[in-house]
């Protein structure tokens, strides 16, 4: 590979990923001294991310001038369709041909379906002892990678410029928190904290680049925890309220849930593959030298289609390998040629192990190491059995919402999802589509009937969260990952609007609001914007990349038959999106306030707080366009780095051998397009409708709509009861056997401890009266009595006389001399 | 009558004042008299280190002690001399007491000091000249002299043994190399006979060496087998050579080039009294003013009142 | 006759040791005696004389009947020390005496038994 701009790439990162560490270190040792109260420790974090922001964007243009905008890929997939999907169907007989030009990896895009995304690959710093496979401080780029830095870095550098002002108050010496209560009824009443927010946020920032970039699964596991650490902190940055405590902790441990099976995963990927590696090591020659995990699973040879690995084969089948082994040993006596023949032959026979019983076994492994990685996703995205987190992470700050549980950190599921796709067989991305699903829909119906402001942005974030999984399940990679690059931008947009109302009326809830546009107008025109975007108005982001779902979710109903339930649930979903996002937007700034006490004191946002909410605004509205002309757009970007093999379809599957996943650009169709983009507009029409008559004008009264409905309103209101269905079967329980325990523990074992500890107490006090008052202490007393009636007695040798002394020293010189002259018989011994 | 060995009369003139002005140290009262007969006793005892040979160390002794302790303890006279401390009358008591003790550690010392026969003068004739240190004897005896004396290595040597003509040892001088080489028939004759040839009185080479070894070559020739054993010859007793001792101190010994010179210790005590010295100085450092002051005034004070009661009891 | 012989006589490493033992009885009675600090410093100073002319009698092979007993030159090295030391000692001991006399004005050592038992 010959020297190009995009050499520079991994640096530029590098350092865009290291800069917020930095700024992190330098807080943590020298926040509370930044200034008064730690002021510049908002400047430092937020110029960190300034810096990692100029850096990403340097990175995006460089990508941009050396592989160009990935325009004439989308026309290639649009325009020609139809040919295209025969491509797609010759690309087995293809296949071999591909082999050779992997050798010149770099090049892109020679022929039909054999487009291969430019991928930069390559480790810093190897962990691991030579001679086991590599795990080190690697990285992978390629453009998903360059989009999402740039993506998080601008989102990121916005809320910190925002949390500057909506931080302020805590810049005190004294900060009351009026939600948090001392033991005898008062508010609690503490330090300001603001360099620690920030040093939280340089952290995260420093953690989410990271997992972007990180080059193996090891390294992406590391900063995937670092990640939900920062979570951690920042959910219970109020440490003071118990709901916050609760919150973080719930985070935290339901996350626990989902990286446990994210290990389960890694270990299936470890055993069956035998690296972590995403891309594969090139010698200097530019020769492939160890493979990477997706080449592993799309091997070039086989036209990056699905193919079971070797390393799964052999794991499945270890006893016909260990039959094998055993053979070749009887006959040929143990010697190294016996077990090298012993390799080969195993080798020869893969391909028909393969066939056979054991490659299903192997498949297995795929789905097992699939569904693991996935679980992750499922804890991390808040997806459906392990949503429950996230609406109460919003106990935290609301620019940690924006940026942690919203844009950055909750989409890194969905990123995972969308960096391991080539490697999730079609089985598992049924999964991933069902949970997508029923999340996208569950989310949807409960925000309709919360008041929190915050709590409806935090489920319609998890809806939202299920579109792009549902969009990535049922094979539109792009769709998915579109649509999680919008979302980031209207929803920390909202988030953000919802921060500066919070911030204005010191509620979070919508039931006091009211009105509020006439004394907020930025807030409450951008926030419009948000909604509209949110909903898919059309010519807003949020239009283009919903629509992308929709019409892949067709497209998916077309090629399986009877998977149609996507489609209709995703519409309605949109409909339901649109609903309550007006509903929250009427009941927030239309009408009149229904609490005069709030509104009195509601006043328009510092400028710090609003200025990003516009520029915000902005990117909400266009962000999907392209570049008329040369046809840059963020689709455009990330049909580049679509992985191999995936163009012409995930494969087919099976375990189920009807589920057929076909070119995500085949839902690029005009009969296809059209339809979604119709019965979406419509849908969010219809919602957006219904919001107008029910909040705006009020022709019919929610509260009465609630009472006719009540059972499937308290449904809703208690947001399915899955926090009470945990409650009873996973907390109860374990509480019940931690109290068991605890009384065991209580009652037998401080019972044994306590009765031992009074019997080495009994003993000791007979053996301290005994043995050391009596004898030990009665023997020594009576030795330091000698000593001290000796020293009376001598004292009085001790007259003070110089002279006398002398006299002494001569007359012991003298008797020296007499005593030695009686042992010797003369004084001084002679010859 | 014999000559007067003026060794013996010098030493004892010197012993005279030294012990006798060391007495007038203890017998006088008055600090300044005692400071005095100090400074004769301690300069009548450099003569006798003189006489010793140590002439180094007398000089030392003249120009550190006499001149400059001395000095300085005249100084701390003067500087305490006031009325009644110039002299404090001792008890009694303490007079007898001391006596009884000085005098029994003296003559326990004296009676030590003559007890021991090594420790007294002998005869010079029957000193003998050459003594042997090693019983084994090679073919060959190397005598070698430390400072090459033209005197000695321009003789041939013969050395004869008793009665034993066919295995008489024979010494020659090499000029060439320095050295007068003394031949043995190993195996007959011992190291013993050697000597004894060596030292019987009246023997030539006995004259020959009594004549030939320089004044003051106390041990400086010495028999030297191959294997280190030593046979020395000793000239007749005289005065040292002070000069050796200068060199010592600069860390060459002409006496005994094995051996090493004082270099290192002498620069350690040369800084060891340095410091000292500035410690002294710092010790005596005039005490605070302020603190004299009170004194003084006190004692002004008590003056005072003395007068005043002196005059009332008046 | 006595007289005569004495003269005649060569004196050995036992005259001198005699003389150095006049001297360090002199020396210690004089500490034993002396009030005044000065007086027992100069009683110090011969008890370390007596003490120097034993070294510098040791190290005279000439004054042995035995010559293998002398100590050589190391003899007159330990009196070049002793006096060295005692020039220290007298520089010491005078500071001292004049601190005491500072303190108690009195010279006198009976006065100072401050650590008395």
């Amino acid at each position: 590979m010959t020297g190009t701009a995009l050499d520079y790439l991994p640096v530029l990162l590098g350092w865009a990923v290291l800069v917020p560490l930095i700024s992190f270190v330098l807080v943590v040792l020298f926040g509370p001294r930044m200034g008064r109260h730690g002021r510049l420790a908002g400047y430092v974090a937020t110029g960190a991310i300034m810096i990692s922001a100029v850096l990403a964007f340097v990175s995006l243009f460089i990508w941009l001038a050396v592989e160009g905008t990935g325009a004439e890929l989308l026309q290639h997939g649009t325009g020609h369709d139809a040919s295209h999907a025969a491509a797609a169907e010759h690309g087995a007989g293809e296949g071999a041909g591909h082999g050779q030009e992997h050798a010149d990896k770099a090049e892109h895009g020679q022929s039909h379906g054999g487009h291969k995304p430019r991928v930069l690959f390559g480790t810093w710093y190897v962990l691991s002892p030579p001679g086991i496979p590599e795990i080190g401080i690697s990285y992978y780029i390629d453009c998903l990678t360059v989009v999402m830095f740039a993506m998080v870095t601008l989102i990121a550098t916005l809320i910190h410029i925002y949390s500057t002002g909506y931080m302020a108050e805590e810049l005190a010496d004294e900060v009351v928190d009026h939600e948090a209560h001392t033991a005898d009824g008062r508010h609690v009443r503490r330090r300001g904290r603001y360099h620690r927010f920030f040093q939280y946020l340089s952290l995260f920032c420093f953690s989410m680049l990271g997992l972007v970039l990180s080059g193996n699964v090891a390294m992406t596991f590391i900063f995937w925890e670092l990640v939900g650490v920062c979570s951690y902190f920042l959910i219970g940055f109020y440490i003071e309220r118990r709901s916050a405590n609760l919150a973080a902790n719930k985070a935290f441990i339901v996350n626990r849930v989902g990286d446990f099976g994210m290990i389960v995963g890694l270990m299936a990927l470890w055993g069956s593959l035998g690296t972590f590696n995403y891309g594969d090591t090139l010698d200097a020659q530019g020769h492939v030298q160890a493979r990477g995990l997706f080449s592993l699973i799309r091997p070039p040879e086989h036209g990056h289609r699905l193919h079971v690995p070797d390393g799964a084969v052999k794991a499945a089948a270890a006893e016909q390998v260990a039959a094998v082994v055993a053979d070749h040993l009887r006959s040929e006596g143990p010697s190294e040629e016996a077990l090298a023949n012993a390799k080969s032959e195993v080798q020869s026979r893969l391909d028909q192990w393969r066939q056979e019983e054991p490659g299903r076994g192997a498949y297995w492994l795929l789905v097992v190491a699939g569904l693991g990685i996935f679980c992750g996703c499922v804890g991390k995205s808040a997806q459906f059995p392990l949503h429950v987190w996230l609406p109460d992470a919003m106990e935290g700050p609301t620019p940690v919402s924006a940026l942690v549980h919203s844009a950055t950190m909750v989409a890194a599921g969905v990123y995972l999802v969308g960096r391991f796709f080539p490697a999730f067989v079609p089985e598992v991305l049924l999964i991933v589509a069902i949970i997508g699903c029923i999340t996208l829909f569950m989310a949807a119906t409960i925000a309709i009937t919360a008041v929190d402001i915050k709590r409806v942005l935090a489920y319609s974030t998890v809806s939202q969260l299920g579109y792009m999984m549902l969009a990535l399940g049922v094979g539109g990679w792009l769709a998915g990952l579109f649509h999680l690059i919008t979302h980031a931008f209207f929803k920390s947009l909202l988030f953000m609007c919802s921060g500066s109302v919070i911030h204005a009326c010191h509620t979070n809830d919508m039931r006091k609001m009211g009105g509020l546009l006439k004394k907020m107008p930025y807030t409450g025109y951008t926030m419009l914007v948000g909604c509209l975007a949110i909903a898919g108005a059309p010519f807003f982001s949020g239009f283009y990349s919903k629509d992308y779902i929709i019409a892949q979710t067709i497209q998916f109903g077309l090629d399986n038959p009877g998977w149609n339930v996507f489609y209709y649930l995703a519409t309605i979903g949109a409909s339901i999106t649109a609903f309550y996002m007006f509903r929250l937007w009427f009941m927030t700034f239309w009408g009149e306030p229904r609490d005069q006490h709030v509104y009195e004191h509601v006043h328009e946002s510092p400028p710090s707080m609003w200025v990003p909410l516009v520029i915000l605004s902005v990117f909400a509205v266009s962000v999907a366009w392209s570049v008329p002309g040369v046809g840059l757009s963020i689709e455009s970007l990330l049909e580049q780095a679509r992985p191999a093999g995936t163009a012409e379809g995930v494969g087919v599957g099976t375990l189920l051998a009807d589920l057929t996943y076909r070119s995500e650009h085949l839902s690029h169709r005009e009969a296809i397009h059209a339809q979604a983009t119709t019965v979406a507009t419509l849908a969010a029409l219809a919602g957006f409708l219904l919001a107008v008559v029910m909040y705006a004008k009020r022709w019919i009264v929610a509260e009465e709509v609630a009472r006719q409905f009540r059972p499937l309103y308290n449904f809703l209101w208690h947001k399915w009861w899955f926090d009470e269905l945990y409650q009873a079967v996973f907390v109860r329980p374990v509480h019940f056997v931690a109290r068991l325990v605890a009384q065991f523990d209580r009652t037998v074992i401080d019972w044994l401890i306590d009765g031992s500890a009074r019997l080495v107490v009994a003993v000791s006090t007979w053996g301290e009266r005994v043995i050391d008052r009596a004898s030990v202490d009665g023997f020594f007393n009576l030795l330091a009595q000698w000593v001290y009636d000796l020293g009376l007695r001598l004292r009085v040798l001790q007259t003070g006389r110089l002279r006398q002394y002398v006299v002494f020293i001569v007359v012991g010189t003298v008797a020296l001399f007499v005593l030695v002259s009686f042992w010797t018989g003369s004084a001084i011994g002679g010859r | 009558m014999e000559a007067i060995n003026w060794h013996t009369f010098f030493f004892y003139l010197f012993a005279l004042v030294t012990c006798g002005f060391a007495l007038a140290v203890v017998l006088a009262q008055n600090i300044v008299r005692m400071a005095f007969s100090l400074i004769v006793s301690l300069g009548a005892s450099a003569g006798l280190f003189f006489l010793a040979g140590a002439g180094f160390v007398g000089a030392m002794q003249l120009m550190i002690y006499v001149g400059g302790t001395l000095v300085l303890l005249v100084f701390g006279v003067m500087l305490t001399a006031q009325g009644p401390f110039v002299s404090m009358r001792t008890r009694g008591g303490e007079w007898v007491l001391a006596a009884v003790v000085g005098g029994s550690l003296l003559a326990v010392l004296l009676q030590v000091a003559f007890r021991n026969p090594a420790w007294l003068p002998g005869a010079e004739q029957q000193r003998p000249l050459a003594r042997v240190h090693t019983s084994r004897l090679d073919a060959q005896f190397i005598l070698e002299a430390r400072r090459a004396d033209p005197k000695l290595l321009g003789t041939e040597v013969v050395i004869q043994a008793a009665g034993q003509q066919e295995a008489a040892p024979t010494a020659v001088y090499d000029p060439a190399a320095g050295r007068v080489v003394i031949t043995i028939v190993p195996d007959k004759t011992t190291a013993a006979e050697v000597v004894q040839v060596i030292n019987q009185p009246g023997s030539p080479l006995a004259q020959h060496f009594r004549a030939r070894l320089p004044q003051g070559h106390l041990g400086l020739g010495a028999l030297r087998p191959g294997d280190g054993g030593t046979v020395g010859l000793e000239a007749p007793r005289s005065q040292e050579r002070p000069a050796r001792l200068g060199l010592a101190l600069l860390g060459a010994r002409v006496d005994d080039p094995k051996r090493s010179g004082y270099l290192l210790p002498f620069e350690i005590v040369s800084v060891h009294l340095l410091v000292v010295l500035v410690g002294a100085a710092y010790l005596a450092r005039a005490r605070r003013r302020a603190a004299t002051e009170a004194q003084r005034e006190q004692a002004e004070q008590a003056r005072e009142a003395e007068v005043l009661s002196a005059r009332t009891s008046r | 006759m006595l007289l005569a012989s004495l003269f005649t006589e060569p004196v050995g490493v036992a005259h001198y040791v005699a003389v150095g033992a006049v001297l360090f009885v002199c020396g210690a009675v004089c500490m034993a005696t002396k009030r005044n600090a000065l007086g027992v410093l100069m009683g110090v100073e011969l008890v370390l004389n007596g003490a120097n002319l034993n070294f510098i009698a040791f190290s005279q092979p000439a004054l042995y009947a035995d010559s293998a007993w002398a100590l050589g030159l190391d003899g007159q090295l330990a009196s070049i020390f002793v006096i060295v030391l005692a020039a220290a000692e007298a520089a010491v001991a005078l500071a001292i005496a004049l601190n005491f006399y500072n303190n108690f004005t009195s010279i006198d050592v009976d006065h100072a038994d401050e650590l008395k038992g």
